[in-house]
């Protein structure tokens, strides 16, 4: 085996948010089966180890009604990828679901049922949304603090990994109880692959705790590398040997065959992505007002938002911004930058630190310096465009990758192995435990 | 000549736990001339999950998984059966049960339900399912480029379901799926004064009935093809080379289910599906009526089924067209969404 440490990718077909882009012939259908099919077989062909999908339960909202602007429309995560595992072989299949609006019980069964259903391959990526907002589609309705957040989520994924081993489980919990006993075998990895993306220190620690694979908003070579040791220490402090939790950071890349023509498609992305109904809705999801008679090609607003902190209704990236603060920041920095308002909120929501743009020669050189440095695993590619985002990745910057040795050349069975990942059984029960005492705390 | 009523499904839970194994069947059944092939949850892997990975091996069969109604979450129910249904074309269906015994409610940390409380427990999560299903216009992706949006708002609904025991706002996180609404098929006994019964437009469009023995399926059948389309489900075990069904029957005793049982030869089962299509079909109505057999050992009598039963019945043209949409199979209408304006 090459000592050279691999990079390995994921992709994450979106299907919210405005990195998709739709105002263009190109894009397709964020919904049909074949899109996911053409992305997922695509991925496949470049021996990507994952292929994401999100969640959101409750359809996004701005200024009290729904969110117009970028792609929606989501099928059931865990009900798409089992379709997915019927057409595909050897790619990980990871469902983003949520640890408040679903009932252990009821998760551990179905993701066990993915994972036996593709073979080993299926994944969990844990998120912890518990506002009202969302809850108001759910018979629990909006229960849980916000300081419980982490305590009621570890539970939560205590009470799955123990459903998981099999043994009859009995959870006493704060807000509910769960008496089951799991009917579904292990898979031929074990158990369902854990991925997490909480980056406060809480989540951090929850990670180090709790999970395979960090979906990290560490992107940058420096940012990346830093995010790494404070993650290796905070492992360690849990018995976990060095490295042992992967780091996946979500990534856009921009390629083309030379630097100038992946200039000008990073351009036409960015156009695309955000224009200037979108630009003004961002704004106004801080401001909290309608910003209809301002110029999105002028300098932001001079006036100050009309509420103190931005509300739920827009997804995770948008929530509890101090509006002020946030506002007089802003526009010292765009004034600072010489930027209008289409331009301040493109380099906002879609940062240059998040993105790889340059030549596929440029990238894959840039990619080796982070499988030299082992500051990350492999990254989450979000796709700028559904069904065909992937296509000159996997056709001219994955070969280039696999020349320089940094990038796989066959698939194994499992996700768990495609990810280099091993099942310490020490680590395993310590799990479970831990957060016993971390139930005792709450 | 009218169309002939009877719709024939075949439950594959004994295909256990390898969905090749599920998908193989499926595409025999589809292949032989099947209406539909059903999936249940009973310690197997979750029903809607075998359901779509059989989707895409399949083009014609439709697809339809049992699922509780009482210890779910009717938002993640509703968008797993939207899912399926846009992942099939149009495919998809939900035998609607309500298992209302303890180790599920505790599983979910609930509590059981008092039996007179289970109509309108399932009259709430079936008006759910409806309403979030409608809660998307078949055209609110607009992706209008002068305007920026990709959605209309305006087609966009919410549920605003309040329910006895819960609410649910909406809109759905999933859109319409492809028939508008899926066929739900739910037991008889929720169609009561307080449950069902009342609300048939947003109600279940398929009468399960159930009894201990063939001829009272039969007589209940009959009852209850004028008000609707009904289903039944019936235990199978075909006689053999070697066995009689009664003796594979006798033998499995500790499988026995509630349903009706059926035993004997190929012949004996086409004169018992003629006896069903003669009691339910009623030209007037044009209803289709649904014939939903476990087979008491998969392997073997879905062979016997698809070598002989179903050639049979195709050669004395007993069997309803199969349609592109479970819909169409029922012979249901086109699904009016309930939140569009007449135009």
């Amino acid at each position: 085996m090459s000592t050279q440490h691999q990079l390995r990718f994921g992709v994450f077909f979106q299907g919210v948010n405005s990195s998709t882009v739709w105002r263009s012939d190109l894009s397709g259908s964020q919904t049909d089966f074949a899109s996911f099919k053409q992305l997922a077989q695509t991925a496949e062909r470049g021996l990507f180890s994952a292929f994401f999908l999100g969640e959101g339960l409750r359809l996004r909202e701005h200024l009290g009604s729904i969110h117009e602007l970028d792609v929606a429309g989501r099928p059931d995560a865990q009900t798409m990828l089992a379709a997915l595992a019927a057409v595909t072989n050897k790619i990980g299949l990871v469902a983003t679901q949520n640890t408040t609006y679903n009932d252990p019980a009821d998760l551990a069964r179905r993701l066990s049922s993915l994972d036996l259903i593709s073979e080993g391959r299926a994944a969990w990526n844990i998120v912890t949304t518990h506002n009202a907002w969302t809850g108001a589609n759910f018979r629990r309705g909006g229960y849980l603090e916000h300081h419980e957040r982490y305590s009621h989520a570890e539970d939560f994924v205590r009470t799955v990994r123990q459903i998981w081993e099999g043994s009859p489980v009995h959870h006493r919990g704060n807000h509910y109880n769960v008496d089951y006993t799991g009917t579904i075998p292990a898979s031929a990895q074990h158990r369902p692959v854990l991925f997490q993306a909480g980056d406060s220190a809480e989540g951090r620690d929850f990670a180090a705790r709790q999970t395979d694979v960090i979906f990290s908003a560490h992107v940058g070579l420096d940012d990346a590398l830093a995010f790494r040791q404070d993650i290796n220490e905070r492992a360690a402090k849990v018995g976990r040997a060095e490295n042992s939790v992967k780091i996946m950071p979500g990534a856009e890349f921009i390629v083309a065959e030379t630097p100038q023509a992946a200039e000008e498609k990073y351009h036409w992305v960015r156009e695309h992505q955000i224009g200037p109904q979108q630009a003004l809705a961002y704004l106004e999801q801080f401001w909290g007002t309608r910003l209809e008679s301002v110029d999105p090609y002028g300098p932001l607003p001079d006036f100050d938002p009309v509420v103190e902190e931005s509300s739920v209704t827009r997804g995770s990236g948008f929530q509890g911004a101090k509006s002020l603060e946030l506002a007089n920041a802003w526009r010292a920095e765009a004034a600072d930058k010489g930027q209008n308002i289409i331009e301040f909120v493109r380099s906002r929501s879609h940062r240059a630190d998040h993105t790889f743009t340059g030549s596929y020669d440029q990238i894959a050189d840039r990619l080796e310096q982070y499988a030299q440095t082992r500051a990350v695993d492999g990254f989450n590619i979000t796709p700028w465009l559904v069904p065909t985002g992937l296509d000159d990745i996997v056709d001219h910057l994955v070969p280039r990758l696999q020349e320089r040795g940094i990038y796989p050349e066959t698939y194994a069975d499992t996700l768990r192995e495609n990810l280099g990942l091993t099942i310490d059984e020490n680590h395993e029960q310590q799990a479970v435990k831990r957060l016993a005492t971390v139930q005792e705390v709450s | 000549m009218s169309e002939r009523s009877l719709l024939l499904a075949l439950n594959l839970d004994g295909a256990g736990n390898d969905p090749i194994d599920s998908a193989t069947y499926a595409q025999q059944a589809e292949e032989a001339g099947f209406h539909a092939v059903s999936f249940s949850s009973d310690g197997l892997l979750d029903a809607v999950q075998r359901a779509s990975f059989v989707a895409p091996k399949t083009k014609k069969i439709s697809l339809i998984p049992v699922i509780d109604a009482l210890f779910t979450e009717p938002f993640h129910t509703a968008t797993q059966l939207a899912s399926l249904d846009i992942i099939a074309q149009g495919r998809a269906g939900w035998i609607l049960e309500t298992l209302n015994d303890s180790v599920q409610a505790q599983a979910v940390g609930r509590e059981v339900l008092a039996e007179e409380e289970l109509s309108d427990e399932a009259k709430d999560v079936i008006t759910t399912h409806r309403r979030l299903w409608d809660s998307w216009e078949d055209d609110a992706v607009i992706r209008d480029q002068e305007t920026g949006r990709y959605l209309d708002a305006t087609k966009l609904h919410y549920a605003d379901v309040e329910g006895k025991n819960f609410s649910v706002k909406g809109p759905s996180i999933t859109p319409r799926p492809p028939q508008g609404q899926l066929p739900i098929i739910a037991p008889a006994p929720l169609f009561t004064e307080h449950g069902l019964q009342h609300c048939r437009l947003n109600g279940a469009d398929v009468i399960k009935v159930n009894a201990a023995s063939l001829d009272a399926l039969l007589a209940q059948a009959k009852t209850a093809s004028p008000k609707g389309a009904v289903a039944i489900d019936v235990d199978i075990y075909l006689d053999t080379a070697t066995q009689t069904g009664a003796q594979r029957a006798a033998a499995q005793a500790v499988q026995r289910t509630e349903r009706a049982e059926f035993t004997g030869s190929v012949q004996e089962l086409i004169a018992f599906l003629g006896q069903f299509e003669q009691a339910t079909a009623n030209p007037a109505d044009q209803r289709r009526h649904l014939v939903h057999l476990y087979p008491g050992d998969l392997k073997i009598d879905s062979a016997v089924l698809i070598n002989e039963v179903i050639p049979e019945l195709q050669r004395s043209n007993l069997l309803a067209p199969i349609g592109d949409t479970l819909r169409e199979s029922f012979a249901l209408p086109v699904a009016q969404n309930r939140f569009q304006e007449a135009s």
